[in-house]
């Protein structure tokens, strides 16, 4: 279901087929994901991440992208993914995105591509346990290289249910 | 009452929708059935007769009222527009403009008579055709017939009165609410005119030439998004400019530019600044209508009295308040005030005073809401905490009033016995305080039963740029608003032997998990940031009670706290002092906002992103308030000391002392509060006078006297060269006290015992009679202390030496 034409981000924005989405896959701990490619503002391999003390650990800091502060999120680890044993290192690329209101910039191993899926190729993602990961799914398209899951931005930019809490503060006597 | 500016405001207001009837209305000429822009056209002329009925302009609220008429048969259907009809309805608005201009220049309607064009007006309602020609502009034309001209006018007012009643909420939207609420309609027609970019254009073009510049040529209304965005560039710009003075240090030639760079961005900022700065009178405004609406349907007599509204606030917090406040105003009608009957049955005057005053407060604007009605039934509010579940009946007796007020800020606690339709519905103050807290402010409650009610907001002067203290904690660098920064206090570091200026701070004590220090005699409980953000263990102070660093004596609500930083910091890249420096303040996320430490972000000079410390979240997460109010119990408890002791010599059990040996031998505490420094002269730097020695200190003379002739009341040269001095602070200025050696700085463990007016031999000694002399038992030597330094110098020879400092 890949779709050589598209391999830029540029050319994602033009309007497709009725019925058809672009979408922007990515690897995240060797999985493969997606979120709409209009949802994309940018791609930074370098950025300078401030770290917040006492935040949960899927928040990775924060990312100055030119006077704007940008939340940095650690998909791995919002996602609760465990890395296969050849995984190298941690995330660096950013993939900026502007599908809420408010900037965010996700860490992901690597950018694939801009893929055109009818919204037909999308199933819903059945859980037989719910999990971080299926709680910020939409959908899976099962692709000829393999499934690729649909993000849902505004879920993975709330709060989490599952993962673990923010570190507890030091109590007072 | 001043209606000046609120006069002024109408004016400014009607001026910008007199034109834009004008180009509605000539735009409706060409689709005379748009029922939208006809609603607006209806709308406009609606507002500007309520408004000029509210200020008691009969004859431009006639006026308008006839053309209401008219457009309200328009809107109906009844008629049609034509030409002749636009051509009226244009020539009200030019007489509208007119009385408008007459009221800018004279403060009055002015002589002109509009009786002609509301006749044809009037014809043209009832579909007749108007007798004479129209399209005629209105002229002044002299004397006025007044029975015929005063008689409608005072049908119209009760009118425009009686629609004013009948939904209250709905005027006020349309008198009130800024612009941006009013205008939009055009917008919505999908119309493609933008009405803000033509506005001065068609001003120019509607209006004649005047001599003088009216409210609205010397005023533009701009969308607050747009100079939010000017806001935003500007604080990208002063970053730039912070790398700009980087890059350029090393570079001369263009260091004059990069200084013209960097004073034009200074004042752009605060320009910047400035235009999104507002009167709280806009929020002030809508109260008197408010109150005496109220007053009316409550059956109370209430006078308000507005102080202050001149006080300048971010426009983004004067929307932000302006829902809370009127709840405020309307709680006080409604439930804090009396009704007239009970108010003179306990002696009060019959009205109400509702006093409303805003001021500055160290960087913050405080808005008072005060009543002087019955106040809050605390016994109530106890009943139903405990009837609610809140708390349970024992625990409840022992909250103070002050702390059982609080419960009045739960969600849906009302303790009023009728639910009215003012209030009373137990939806209001948790959603006041949510409302402002949201936006960094505050809200505490005083009440006194039967003498009132006085709610105090305190909200952030701007939520823009402030200034702010950039500190260090481990790799983190942070900001710490300046408005809530009392002072530094350096912290004691362990440093080699002799080295006794590094004892000179003040150290950490206390329980591992509730640090103090001692400030000036009163115990200041301490967080360690480091600790506090999970850089390090909690115990780390503990074990490092000489550590170096500084604590940042804060002030929050009623709290005060010490916060245990690594060290100051300057923005990267400027030339502003250490550790202050203006920063933009920014959302820091969604995200972090749940963390409950920090305020917001900021993005510094080298580009870094530095968090904005939230000191009540911090006051909150290290059990502050908590910790001040066990304090403060036991501050309340008898002191084993309070009968022997008066109040000085009370403090001088927390303070620290300087115990030096006096060059004859003698053992002299000093109070550490009044020493300022430690400092060896080498011997060519005494100098000496007639009578007495000096040091040249910081462009003026320290004297120098030897501790032994300063407490027999002598003074004398200092004999030998390299002295060690004790420079203490006097109210006449600071006096060098030469000592042998610096034995130690130590708290006294035991309270000082007076011995007034008593030398080591126990023989009165005229000099001392005015300083407090006590036996100190530190740490096993007892020593003199030496207090009053004051009085001492005033009372003894050593009063030479305040003239040596005058001179």
């Amino acid at each position: 279901m890949r779709q050589p034409p598209h391999t830029s981000a540029d050319q994602g924005a033009t309007s497709p087929a009725a019925g058809v989405g672009l979408y922007a896959a990515f690897l995240v701990a060797g999985r493969r994901f997606a979120v709409p490619a209009a949802d994309v503002a940018e791609v930074l391999r370098d950025g300078r991440v401030n770290t917040v003390p006492r935040a949960p650990e899927s928040l990775a800091g924060l990312l100055n992208l030119r006077g704007r502060i940008v939340p940095v999120i650690n998909l791995q680890t919002r996602l609760g993914l465990t890395p296969p044993s050849d995984h190298e290192g941690p995330a660096t690329v950013h993939l900026v995105l502007q599908a809420t209101e408010e900037w965010c910039s996700l860490l992901v191993d690597e950018i694939l591509d801009v893929v055109e899926i009818p919204d037909s190729g999308f199933e819903p993602v059945v859980a037989q346990q719910p999990t971080d990961a299926t709680d910020a799914t939409r959908a899976v398209h099962a692709g000829e290289d393999g499934l690729l899951y649909l993000l849902d931005v505004k879920q993975v930019l709330r709060p989490t249910s599952r993962s673990r809490p923010a570190p507890s503060l030091p109590s007072a006597p | 009452m001043d209606n000046k500016e609120f006069v002024q405001e109408f004016l400014v207001e009607s001026s910008e929708n007199l034109d834009q009837l004008d180009r509605d209305l000539v735009a409706l000429e060409e689709t005379p059935d748009d029922p939208n822009r006809l609603a607006s056209i209806f709308r406009t002329v609606h507002t500007i007769k309520g408004t000029s009925g509210f200020f008691g302009f009969s004859k431009l609220g006639a006026l308008a009222h006839s053309g209401e008429h008219l457009l309200g048969r328009l809107r109906d259907g009844t008629i049609r527009l034509n030409e002749e009809i636009a051509g009226t309805l244009l020539s009200m608005v030019d007489a509208v403009r007119a009385i408008l201009r007459s009221i800018e220049e004279t403060g009055g309607e002015g002589t002109a008579d509009f009786r002609e064009l509301a006749d044809a007006i009037a014809a043209m309602s009832e579909g007749r055709e108007p007798a004479p020609p129209s399209g005629s502009r209105p002229r002044p034309s002299g004397k006025a017939l007044v029975e015929s001209t005063v008689k409608p006018t005072e049908e119209n007012s009760r009118v425009s009165q009686q629609q004013f009643e009948a939904p209250p909420s709905e005027i006020k939207v349309e008198r009130l609410s800024p612009p941006p609420a009013t205008q939009p309609e055009p917008a919505h027609t999908g119309d493609t005119e933008a009405p803000s970019a033509s506005l001065e254009l068609s001003d120019a073009a509607a209006t004649p030439p005047r001599s003088q510049p009216t409210a609205a040529e010397s005023s533009v209304r701009v969308d607050v998004g747009l100079l939010g965005s000017i806001l935003d560039l500007v604080g990208e710009l002063v970053l730039a400019r912070n790398q700009l003075r980087l890059a350029a240090a090393d570079v001369p030639q263009v260091q004059d530019a990069v200084r013209r760079v960097h004073a034009v961005t200074s004042s752009l900022q605060e320009t910047a600044m400035k235009t999104r700065m507002q009167p709280i009178a806009q929020v002030f405004s809508r109260f008197p209508r408010v109150v005496r609406d109220l007053s009316v349907s409550c059956g109370k007599e209430v006078r308000l009295e507005i102080d202050g509204a001149e006080t300048e606030l971010d426009r983004t917090l004067i929307e932000s308040i302006r829902d809370p406040l009127t709840h405020l105003v309307r709680n006080a009608v409604d439930h804090g005030i009396e009704p007239p009957a009970e108010r003179l049955k306990v002696g009060k005057p019959q009205a109400g005073v509702l006093s409303l005053r805003a001021f500055h407060e160290s960087g913050q604007v405080t808005v008072e809401v005060r009543d002087d009605g019955r106040g809050i039934p605390v016994d109530a509010i106890r009943r139903k905490a405990v009837s609610r579940g809140l708390i349970d009946a024992a625990a409840v007796e022992k909250l103070s009033d002050e702390e059982i007020l609080q419960y009045i800020f739960e969600p849906g606690f009302s303790t009023a016995a009728a639910v009215t339709d003012v209030s009373g519905r137990g939806v209001g103050m948790d959603v006041v305080k949510t409302n402002i807290e949201a936006i960094g402010g505050t809200v505490d409650v005083r009440s006194t039963r039967g003498e009132g009610t006085t709610i105090r907001v305190r909200i952030p002067l701007t939520l823009a740029i402030i200034p702010a203290l950039i500190v260090r904690c481990g790799p983190q660098r942070l900001a710490i608003p300046q408005a809530s920064v009392c002072e530094l206090v350096p912290l004691a570091r362990s440093g080699h032997s002799g080295d006794v200026g590094d004892r000179r701070g003040a150290v950490i004590e206390g329980l591992e998990t509730a640090p103090v220090i001692r400030l000036r005699g009163q115990l200041l409980p301490v967080v360690s940031l480091s600790s506090l953000l999970g850089l390090e263990d909690v115990s780390a102070i503990a074990h490092h009670p000489r550590r170096g660093g500084t604590v940042v004596r804060v002030r929050v609500d009623d709290h005060e706290f010490g916060l245990i930083v690594d060290d100051m910091q300057s923005a990267a890249g400027t030339a502003e002092a250490a550790g202050l420096t203006t920063i933009v303040v920014k959302p820091a996320s969604a995200l972090v906002a749940p963390i409950g430490l920090y305020a917001g972000a900021t993005v510094m000079g080298d580009g870094g992103v530095t968090l904005i410390i939230d000191l009540r979240g911090v006051a909150r997460a290290a059990d502050i308030p908590e910790r001040l109010q066990r304090a403060r119990q036991a501050e309340q408890r008898p002191s084993p000391f309070a009968d022997t002791q008066d109040e000085a010599s009370a403090e001088n059990v927390l303070d620290p002392l300087v115990i030096c040996r006096s060059r004859h031998g003698r053992r002299v505490a000093l109070p550490a509060r009044r020493v300022s420094r430690l400092e060896r002269f080498a011997e060519q730097a005494v100098e000496q006078t007639t009578d007495r020695s000096v040091v040249r200190h910081a462009g003026s003379f320290l004297p120098l006297v030897d501790l032994d002739d300063f407490l027999s009341g002598t003074i004398r040269p200092i004999d030998s060269g390299r002295v060690q001095a004790v420079v203490v602070n006097t109210p006449q200025g600071p006096i060098g006290l030469v000592v042998d050696e610096i034995v130690d700085v130590a708290m006294p463990d035991a309270p000082p015992v007076s011995i007034d007016g008593i030398d080591g031999n126990g023989q009165p000694t005229p000099g001392l009679q005015r300083r407090r002399r006590c036996m100190v038992d530190v740490a096993g030597h007892a020593a003199e202390l030496l207090e009053g330094l004051g009085s001492a110098a005033e009372s003894s020879p050593s009063a030479g030496v305040a003239s040596v400092l005058a001179s």
